[in-house]
């Protein structure tokens, strides 16, 4: 069996019960200026800004399907045994509106103030695997050119991560098959395997990096080697639970635009950009103008943006992919396609937020299974 | 200004240079020139078919190409066509306004010399080529025989008509062609495509495109029939630049993100994506 480590082969392992836990969640609050974690708003399990370590959500179990997210009480009490909401680290290293300068008219002339650097530094409780992975594919669109974005490195150099092992994946996850989950692997300080037993919910951690195992010596003790063996099993067996795959040739698609498939999903899209509002490495933002009522600031702001709006791929205002289906498209070979072309990589990490919250619960891995199939050739 | 290599040095990519317009010259209907100069500092150096992503207050800002020579360090010129609002308001501004460019930025042209050259334009196309014209105009004997076909509309779309004496003048053919016979017209008629399948072409040409995608295609298809190296053709591609930097996606085309690795490329290497609808 494969057992996780923490960073370069660090195989000790602490254990936190809740009074360890409660002193991690406010150690956390005393080093850095912002804890975010998994809270319940509305129904859903958001990650926003705590603060005080009850704020984190309690006993939520989650039901996910195409198109539905129903998250309901257990009577354990958990804190991580739900699959992934629809909020990843995007939201706050890539946030959905960034200031970018602002510009004063004086006489004419023009001066221009970059908007500050974000240098609050911040703790992510409860991240899983696909997001760190997808933090990394994030972080790769945006700093490895010659033009890096200074304000998500900053953000991200701020963060302290801690991470939780995935025991109950949803049924949208396929991470397994994307090259990861549902251990945490990369990019944390801290690991966290979430054990209930008889009412009691208890924590296997490992460190990730040397702030994350002196953040573990203060607050807890180390685990003897039964209780880290039954983390090893819940979170092995998490990884045979996920039904939804992406194949390895999956990129092929861009070898088939014109598949009739595109035109058929193109009949179910409602082109609204849910997915790429919740995908954790669709990357896309808009750069607008905003003048004061006076006429004389001009406030550039950076916001999101979705290849599924018409004025996306707009040239002096007439949009080059007019339908519905050339812009589904346009999404799915970039994720899975053309990515590795502009960046080595795939886009896409398996979290199955696309399938979960599209509103007309379109799966991304039918549509790929289905775009696969050699289309039946007229007679 | 000089090109900033340092990681910590002054970015003009990120932070916007302020210019000002030294002079407004009108063109064909709907396209003016604008001359301008920063308001600090020397004229940034660049290579022909390089952009900047120049900008209106209070607007935002349009990815338009340099038209003027590379050798000219007094001034940019940048041709504009009002096409959106940006570029309305671009070339709505007189001569004393401020505007500011981040650029210039993107992969040029590859005009290195020897051989034969021909350069097809299609519309307004001729804008991105203008500075390519003007470099072979300055540096004729670095090139074998060298063809210009610009194709317009009308006789009135033909931009930089009266320019076209002096580039004959420095030894380039300069053949004007339009898609339909005019009273008065004594010049080629047809499209760009068509006009190019007369000619003929030695085995080192080096062909430059730039106009409509369509326009592009069949120009590169004409070229590659006439005997020319598909891997000697370049076209410049116009999509939907916004910060320029590779970062906000606008611009793909394919596997390609035109700002950071266009936008010239290699015929060869788009021939697929242009020929994809609303790829």
């Amino acid at each position: 069996m494969h057992h996780p480590t923490g960073a370069d082969g660090d195989t000790r392992r602490w254990h936190l019960d809740h009074i360890a836990w409660d002193r991690l969640v406010r150690q956390l609050m005393t080093d850095v200026d912002e804890v975010i974690g998994p809270v319940m708003r509305s129904g859903v399990v958001r990650l926003r800004r705590l603060t005080d370590v009850g704020d984190l959500a309690i006993g939520v179990v989650d039901a996910q399907d195409a198109g539905s997210y129903r998250a309901t009480g257990s009577s354990m009490p958990t804190r991580f045994d739900h699959g992934p909401g629809p909020d990843s680290l995007k939201a706050i290293v890539h946030p959905a509106e960034t200031p970018v300068w602002t510009i004063r008219r004086r006489d004419g002339e023009l001066r221009v103030e970059p908007a500050p650097p974000d240098t609050t530094t911040r703790a992510v409780i409860g991240v899983r695997d696909c997001d760190l992975r997808a933090l990394q594919v994030l972080e790769r669109t945006q700093t490895s050119g010659p033009h890096p974005d200074a304000s998500f490195a900053a953000r991200r150099d701020g963060f302290v991560i801690v991470a939780v092992d995935c025991t109950r994946p949803a049924a949208t996850c396929f991470c397994t098959s994307t090259g990861g989950g549902p251990a945490a692997s990369t990019g944390f300080d801290i690991a966290l395997t979430e054990l209930a037993d008889d009412a009691d919910v208890h924590y296997v951690a490992r460190a990730g990096s040397a702030r994350g195992a002196e953040l573990l010596d203060l607050v807890a003790n180390r685990a003897d080697p039964a209780v880290v063996a039954r983390a090893d099993i819940a979170v092995a067996s998490a990884a045979d639970v996920m039904v939804r795959t992406l194949p390895d040739h999956a990129r092929t698609i861009v070898d088939v635009p014109d598949h009739a498939r595109w035109a058929e999903v193109a009949e179910r899209c409602l082109a609204c950009g849910n997915c790429t509002a919740v995908c954790p490495t669709c990357f896309c933002t808009d750069l607008v103008d905003e003048v004061s009522l006076d006429g004389e600031t001009s406030t550039r702001r950076r916001t999101w943006d979705t290849c599924f709006s018409e004025q996306y791929s707009a040239l002096g205002g007439e949009p080059y992919r007019r339908s519905t289906a050339s812009r589904y498209r346009q999404w799915l070979t970039h994720k899975l396609g053309t990515w590795w072309d502009q960046f080595d990589e795939s886009g896409c990490v398996g979290c199955g937020r696309c399938i979960t919250w599209c509103p007309v619960g379109i799966d991304l891995t039918d549509e790929v299974a289905a775009l696969l199939q050699p289309e039946a050739v007229a007679p | 200004m000089t090109v900033a290599t340092a990681p910590e040095s002054f970015d003009p990519m990120i932070t916007p240079v302020e210019h000002v317009v030294t002079d407004v010259i009108p063109e064909i209907p709907d396209v003016v020139t604008l001359r301008m100069v920063p308001t600090t500092g020397d004229v940034a150096p660049f290579l022909p078919a390089q952009v900047s992503m120049v900008g209106a207050f209070g607007i935002g800002e349009a990815a338009i190409s340099i038209s003027s020579s590379p050798s000219e360090r007094a001034y940019h010129e940048y041709t504009i066509r009002h096409a959106g609002a940006i570029t309305s308001a671009l070339t709505h501004l007189r001569r004393g306004d401020r505007l500011w460019t981040r650029g210039p930025f993107g992969r040029p042209w590859d005009l290195h010399p020897g051989g034969d050259l021909v350069i097809a334009a299609g519309g307004i196309g001729v804008a991105p080529l203008r500075s390519a014209i003007l470099h072979t105009v300055e540096h004729r004997d670095l090139f074998g025989a060298v063809v210009l076909v610009v194709g317009a509309r009308t006789s009135h779309d033909l931009l930089y008509r009266r320019e076209y004496e002096a580039w004959r003048d420095a030894g380039i053919d300069v053949i004007a062609t339009i898609d339909h016979d005019e009273a008065g017209w004594s010049g080629a008629v047809g499209f760009v495509p068509t006009v190019i399948g007369d000619l003929e072409f030695g085995a080192d040409t080096r062909a430059l495109i730039c106009g409509p995608d369509i326009m592009m295609r069949r120009t590169a298809d004409a070229l590659v029939a006439a005997g020319v190296d598909p891997d000697r053709i370049q076209v410049t591609l116009e999509r939907n630049m916004q910060c320029g930097t590779g970062r906000c996606g606008h611009c793909q085309l394919g596997g390609m993100l035109v700002c950071r690795d266009g936008p010239v490329a290699d015929y060869p290497s788009v021939a697929r994506a242009l020929s994809i609808e609303e790829w």
